[in-house]
């Protein structure tokens, strides 16, 4: 008898012939106290880093406490106090407005220079080159983004080159965001084409052949045989993205802050709302809003990759 | 019925019962052999808000070294930069704190310690003899400054440094300035308007630095309201405060600027320290900003740029002539395991010959008056022991209701510096907003 045929197995499998007092196997029983500690330490780390302090934000979130001194117990005072607050209902706005806005753009480029890129030459360069971003320090990135735009920056360079008299000021409050918007999606697009181009590259070629054979247009070769097989992938990179997106900081403040100042209420996202209620730099701190927002954003990545996971979710297919 | 525990129940709880009290431990495995106020702790930590390469860094190591040397107490100092009251806060609520010793601004004290309950009483410190000298350290500080750093009458921290806000210019190239500096708000607009009519940028702002926009309407509302009234009209749950005559006038001084175009073209969009450097290279005039200026743009000044100052002039004769100082210094946590050692440091680099080295080598103020100030901040220092009554930077409202200053007034000030605003609805704004913000926060 193979461990498969085990009557756990069975179980497992949904069979209606379970026998009374399975027997279990003896052998099983050391391969499953073995498992246990191997797992051990990591399930340990993994409480002490990870469910210990989330319990730990849970319980700051419904108290007041500075950080230092006795903590309050104020309920969804918190909670309430945050969602008054005109500040963290633009932040979220922000918030979302990268996740969404930045989100959609970013994975429509990334989708057409996939499909541009697919039978180019050289496209492992190209890759390589438009990959870059992420390799880099988001400080870095935001520095560098920051002088593109500047008012005498390359970008209003280029525009007296064409004519443009008066450039726009485009680190001005108004278009502030746009500006940190474009480099979000300057900085991921190359990630996510990367992904869905690992994603093209393991179809089989000889789907791509049939299809010029039948006469497939561009179109139906997208339709039909890139989305179905790329789905997946797809739905992992979505999910990636609403993870990050979500918890972006080093970019917004590296880029719009400055001389250790926070960067203007017109581009804080919740990040940067927690961070600044959470230390001193809008005054004494307050640990309990600033951990409630943690709380509101982690909600909203479980809720967002739980509705990806039910919207990306398809039995596999047989190649 | 109790029941024997399971063999898994051990194995699942022993490991992080261990690991909780191995982590949970570590503060009084460090520190607990000395008793909080020790007097006879031969180390303790400090944290410092310089970071290393700094001139304030290199003068503190220099004075670490030698009290070492002098006491054989060993000072166990992390420059930490400015982020140190970020880290030290998360600290203040264990048994002792790992850190005997922190320095900073004074709103960062007052808001991480101060409020928080976590400051020890600088008291004795104030109260023991400078070392090596016949004063106490209180008698060396001003009482003018000591009055800024205290609560119930007991000061919280120990100043070593003193900054303040004014006009700078460069001597070298506008020497008639230096001798008639502008004393009336009329005085200051015909003067920006001759920059202006000599195809010159008057005043260079990097406008993505809120509180920098916000000296303007600070200092103005100063001005206009006496030292203090700013400070008072946050205060005021009803908003009204900010509909006063004194308030629009304010507003509007900083309008009439924004609508001459004083402003250097772009510092709407300006990111720092772009036109602070194109200040320091002469391509701007003037620029309002802090007595950190000289120092901070050493590495960039044009050839020959020669330093001159002037406070924010009166906007009525015989008006508000009072100077904003902030202090920068130590302070102490209540639970510190070695503060004694920590103080006996203070007393130690408030020493004359140690102290002056801020003033000589990192070209700032200290707030000791026999330190003779640096020759760039010369003026900052006369405003100071000219004016008979101080306010605290924005008249300390970034200190007192910093909350308030970031999600309130900086952004309308912003819409006000960039011409977005006039000065009537600013202050209308400004009245709505702060009434919304207090029915909020209580």
């Amino acid at each position: 008898m193979t461990l498969t045929e085990t009557p756990v197995d069975v179980v497992a499998h949904g069979s209606g012939n379970v026998p009374k007092g399975p027997r279990v196997n003896p052998l099983d029983r050391g391969r499953k106290r073995l498992f246990g500690w191997f797992v051990a330490p990591a399930a340990i780390l993994y409480a002490a880093f990870l469910i210990v302090p989330g319990l730990v934000t849970l319980w700051i979130s419904v108290n007041k406490w500075p950080g230092a001194g006795p903590m309050t117990f104020v309920g969804v005072g918190n909670y309430r106090a945050i969602f008054k607050d005109p500040t963290f209902v633009a932040s979220f706005r922000n918030t979302l407005t990268i996740l969404f806005g930045v989100g959609i753009v970013t994975f429509l480029l990334a989708f057409v220079m996939m499909l541009t890129l697919r039978d180019l030459r050289g496209r492992k360069f190209i890759r390589m080159v438009i990959f870059f971003p992420n390799i880099a320090p988001g400080v870095l990135l935001a520095i560098v983004w920051g002088f593109l735009f500047q008012q005498k920056g390359m970008i209003n360079q280029a525009l007296g080159w064409l004519g443009v008299a008066h450039p726009p000021a485009w680190l001005a409050e108004d278009t502030l965001f746009l500006v940190v918007m474009a480099g979000l999606v300057w900085i991921s697009t190359g990630f996510y084409t990367t992904i869905l181009m690992a994603a093209v590259d393991r179809i089989p070629p000889h789907l791509f052949e049939e299809c010029e054979l039948a006469g497939a247009t561009a179109f139906q070769r997208l339709r039909y045989v890139i989305l179905p097989l790329t789905w997946d992938v797809i739905g992992v990179a979505s999910i990636l993205w609403t993870i990050s997106s979500i918890k972006i900081f080093e970019f917004l403040y590296a880029f719009a802050g400055g001389a250790g100042y926070l960067p203007p209420l017109k581009i804080w996202n919740t990040s940067i709302y927690a961070y600044a209620e959470a230390f001193a730099a809008v005054g004494t701190p307050r640990f309990g809003t600033a951990a409630a927002t943690s709380v509101v954003m982690m909600v909203l990545v479980i809720a967002a990759v739980g509705l990806l996971g039910r919207l990306f979710r398809r039995d596999p297919i047989e190649l | 019925m109790s029941r024997p525990l399971s063999r898994r129940f051990i194995i699942a709880t022993v490991p992080v019962a261990v690991a909780s009290l191995l982590l949970s431990g570590c503060g009084s495995l460090i520190s607990g052999s000395e008793s909080k106020s020790s007097a006879g702790a031969q180390s303790f930590t400090y944290w410092s808000s310089w970071s290393e390469g700094e001139p304030q860094q290199k003068v503190l190591a220099k004075a670490i070294g030698e009290f070492t040397a002098d006491t054989g107490i060993k000072v166990d100092v992390q420059w930490v930069g400015r982020d140190n009251f970020k880290k030290l806060s998360p600290t203040l609520n264990a048994s002792t704190t790992p850190v005997d010793l922190v320095d900073g601004a004074q709103r960062n004290i007052k808001s991480v310690m101060v409020d928080t309950g976590s400051a020890l009483d600088m008291g004795t410190v104030f109260d023991s003899k400078v070392d090596g000298e016949d004063k106490t350290v209180a008698q060396v500080i001003p009482k003018r400054y000591a009055e800024l750093i205290e609560s119930k009458g007991n000061p919280w921290m120990v100043p070593y440094e003193v900054a303040s806000s004014a006009f700078w210019y460069n001597k070298a190239r506008l020497g008639d300035v230096a001798g008639h500096a502008p004393e009336t708000w009329a005085d200051l607009v015909s003067m920006l308007q001759a920059s202006k009519d000599a195809g010159r940028a008057p005043l260079a702002l990097d406008g993505d630095i809120a509180p920098y926009n916000l000296y303007y309407f600070a200092e103005l509302a100063v001005r206009e309201l006496g030292a203090g009234g700013l400070n008072k009209a946050a205060r005021d749950k009803t908003g009204e405060s900010f509909k006063s005559p004194g308030m629009l006038k304010a507003a509007q001084h900083v309008e009439e600027l924004v609508k001459k175009g004083f402003f250097a073209p772009g510092y709407s969009g300006s990111k720092f320290p772009a036109l602070q450097q194109q200040f320091a290279a002469g391509k701007a005039d003037f620029m309002y900003n802090g007595s950190w200026i000289p120092s901070e743009t050493a590495s960039y000044l044009a050839p020959g740029f020669q330093f001159g100052s002037f406070p924010m002039p009166s906007t009525q004769p015989g008006g508000d002539d009072s100077a904003e100082a902030y202090l920068i210094g130590f302070a102490v946590p209540k639970k510190a395991a070695h503060a004694s050692a920590a103080e006996k440091f203070i007393s130690y680099f408030l020493n004359k010959d140690r102290l002056a080295p801020i003033a000589t080598d990192a070209q700032n103020l200290t707030p000791r008056d026999d330190i003779p100030a640096p020759a760039a901040l010369a003026n900052v220092k006369k405003a100071l022991d000219a004016s008979k009554t101080l306010h605290g930077q924005f008249d300390g409202v970034v200190d007192d209701y910093s909350d308030w200053t970031t999600k309130v007034l900086q952004p309308l000030d912003n819409e006000l510096i960039f011409g977005k605003r006039d000065a009537q609805s600013f202050v209308d704004e400004l009245a709505k907003q702060t009434k919304d913000y207090w029915a909020a926060h209580g």
